[in-house]
């Protein structure tokens, strides 16, 4: 019976300026992910594309074209940032019903401004956010979270200092990674200190647009010996649900802010037969810091509306028990539109497959990771790694 | 020339929005289960699409959450910051509407009463108020 594993991977150089022109940027990406592993693109059977605004519908499509190959299994995967977790799981059902052998997954977009430099088109609109939530003066997911963080304020009293702490942790990861955009160190103050947004959100608190691509090679596990660029990751749980698209029609905001990754969450441990306790690494989709609180709490590290106190006394770099987006997450190193996730995946499938170290000693072998759609974690993917064996 | 963001006024809510132009905040209702819909949903998952009506909202409302913008990156937006938005419950139904909130609110008050108002290039929005509106 095969069984999926992730063989090779590439984060391309990130750029808040003037990017290469998309499709080579993505194809570079891709190429640097094939040479790991040492195949060329006419061993690539199936293809997985994430939604790129840039790229538009049928992204994949458009990729199978530009590498020259003739897939028999491709898919664009469409949960906005939910959108790289949920990849994966494409992935091994697609390995394990024996649809495809050799898989790529692909995302990557511009930022506004560069999307403008490289063509005529306008981005398409996103009909029901424009009809009821953009004429009022929306600023997405800016005032989104910033609403979710107000909740989380009113709710359980978390400040902006413990707010912050999430940021300066993720930046002092960030110092040694040489793809961040930002790797200047920060305290808590220069994160309380930085301009209102959107109350309460400060400019240091929300996610950085950038250009890049960024790709996966996944496969059947046989074939580690022949192509592996580390330990092969095995796919071993996921869960994904989807609790609203619209902030309004939003079950957060009745619920005490539980999210769609408690579910999800739930449903992923259970089938990857993985308690939360034996998590190592956790990369954990970070667009604002509350992002982070939430998911933290939706999966039982931490009980709901404890997460302020809690992150306050916490490190959360790799030294710390709980390491969470250990090259500084999107925060530091920038979104690439609804491709942002494969930040903080890629993180944890580097430090499961270069067996990184664990503060407490042993190997890394565990990672959980999450992405986010939508303006208002509308839509949630959670999937459980491990080195496979 | 750019434009103030205005509803796509699509098919389904072009009464909705011709409503809150004259002045009547609606919701939408299941006839049968009586739980009110989020504006864009357009059928109660338990009993289909034509249980669903509008409603006259109830005047009273609470605010669940808020966020003031200080800036936006559409120049048209941009000049009527800072403006608070944020999501109440309306009273009634307990529909959670998204909404203006005047700045006379402050940014702590949780009681309001639901009003409309009409901004630049004629669009008519749902706004939360701390006193009741006076017509003139
Ligand atoms: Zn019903």
């Amino acid at each position: 019976m095969a069984r999926a594993a992730i063989m090779s991977w590439d984060l391309s150089r990130f750029e808040r300026g003037s990017a290469p022109p998309f499709f080579e940027m993505v194809l570079a990406s891709l190429l640097r992910t094939l040479a790991k592993a040492n195949l060329s693109p006419s061993a690539i059977d199936g293809i997985i594309t994430i939604q790129s605004n840039f790229a538009g519908p049928a992204f994949n499509v458009t990729i199978a074209e530009v590498l020259g190959i003739h897939p028999t299994y491709s898919v664009d995967i469409t949960n906005y940032g939910a959108s790289p977790a949920s990849a994966l799981w494409h992935a091994k059902m697609a390995i394990e019903s024996k649809l495809a052998t050799r898989i790529l997954i692909v995302g990557g977009d511009l930022t506004y401004q560069e999307m403008r430099r490289q063509s005529q088109r306008r981005p398409s609109p996103i009909s029901i956010l424009d009809e009821f939530e953009l004429p009022y003066g929306s600023h997405m997911a800016n005032s989104d979270y910033a609403m979710i963080a107000e909740l989380h304020r009113k709710l359980y009293g978390t400040t902006d200092e413990m707010r912050a702490k999430v940021v300066v942790d993720q930046r002092v990861s960030a110092l040694t990674n040489e793809r961040a955009l930002f790797r200047d160190p920060i305290k808590i103050d220069d994160v309380t200190s930085s301009r209102i947004v959107s109350s309460p959100l400060h400019l240091l608190e929300c996610v950085a647009t950038a250009s890049g691509a960024s790709s996966l090679l996944v496969t059947d596990v046989a074939n580690a010996d022949e192509i592996a660029t580390g330990v092969p990751i095995s796919i071993e749980g996921f869960g994904y649900h989807q609790s609203g698209f619209t902030l309004a029609n939003a079950q957060l905001l009745r619920n005490g802010l539980v999210s769609g990754i408690a579910l999800a969450g739930k449903n992923a441990l259970e089938m990857a037969k993985v308690s939360i306790g034996e998590v190592d690494i956790f990369g954990i989709y970070d667009c604002y810091p509350i992002a982070v609180m939430i998911a933290l709490e939706d999966l039982g590290v931490v009980p709901k509306g404890e997460v302020g106190p809690w992150v306050l006394e916490t490190n959360l770099t790799r030294s710390g028990r709980y390491p969470v987006n250990t090259s500084g997450g999107q925060l530091s190193c920038g979104q690439i539109g609804d491709a942002g996730g494969m930040v903080n995946l890629i993180e944890v499938v580097e430090r499961l497959a270069t067996k990184s170290k664990k503060a407490s000693g042993g190997d890394f072998e565990v990672g959980l990771v999450t992405s986010n759609g939508g303006p208002a974690m509308s839509c949630e993917s959670v999937v459980i790694l491990k080195v496979a064996n | 020339m750019v434009a103030r963001p205005r509803p796509n006024e699509t098919h389904t809510y072009r009464t909705f929005w011709s409503d809150l132009a004259n002045g009547s905040i609606t919701v939408q209702v299941c006839d049968i289960c009586e739980v009110p819909l989020a504006y864009g949903t357009l059928i109660c998952a338990d009993h289909g699409d034509k249980s669903i009506s509008f409603r006259e909202a109830a005047k009273s409302a609470k605010v669940i959450t808020r966020t003031r913008i200080e800036r936006h990156p559409h120049p048209i937006l941009d000049q009527e910051t800072p403006y608070t938005i944020g999501v109440v419950q309306e009273e009634h139904y307990g529909a959670q509407i998204y909404c203006r909130i005047d700045e006379g609110c402050g940014l702590d008050c949780d009681e309001v009463e639901l009003t409309t108002a009409t901004f630049g290039d004629d669009v008519t929005l749902i706004v939360a108020t701390s006193k009741p509106k006076v017509d003139s």
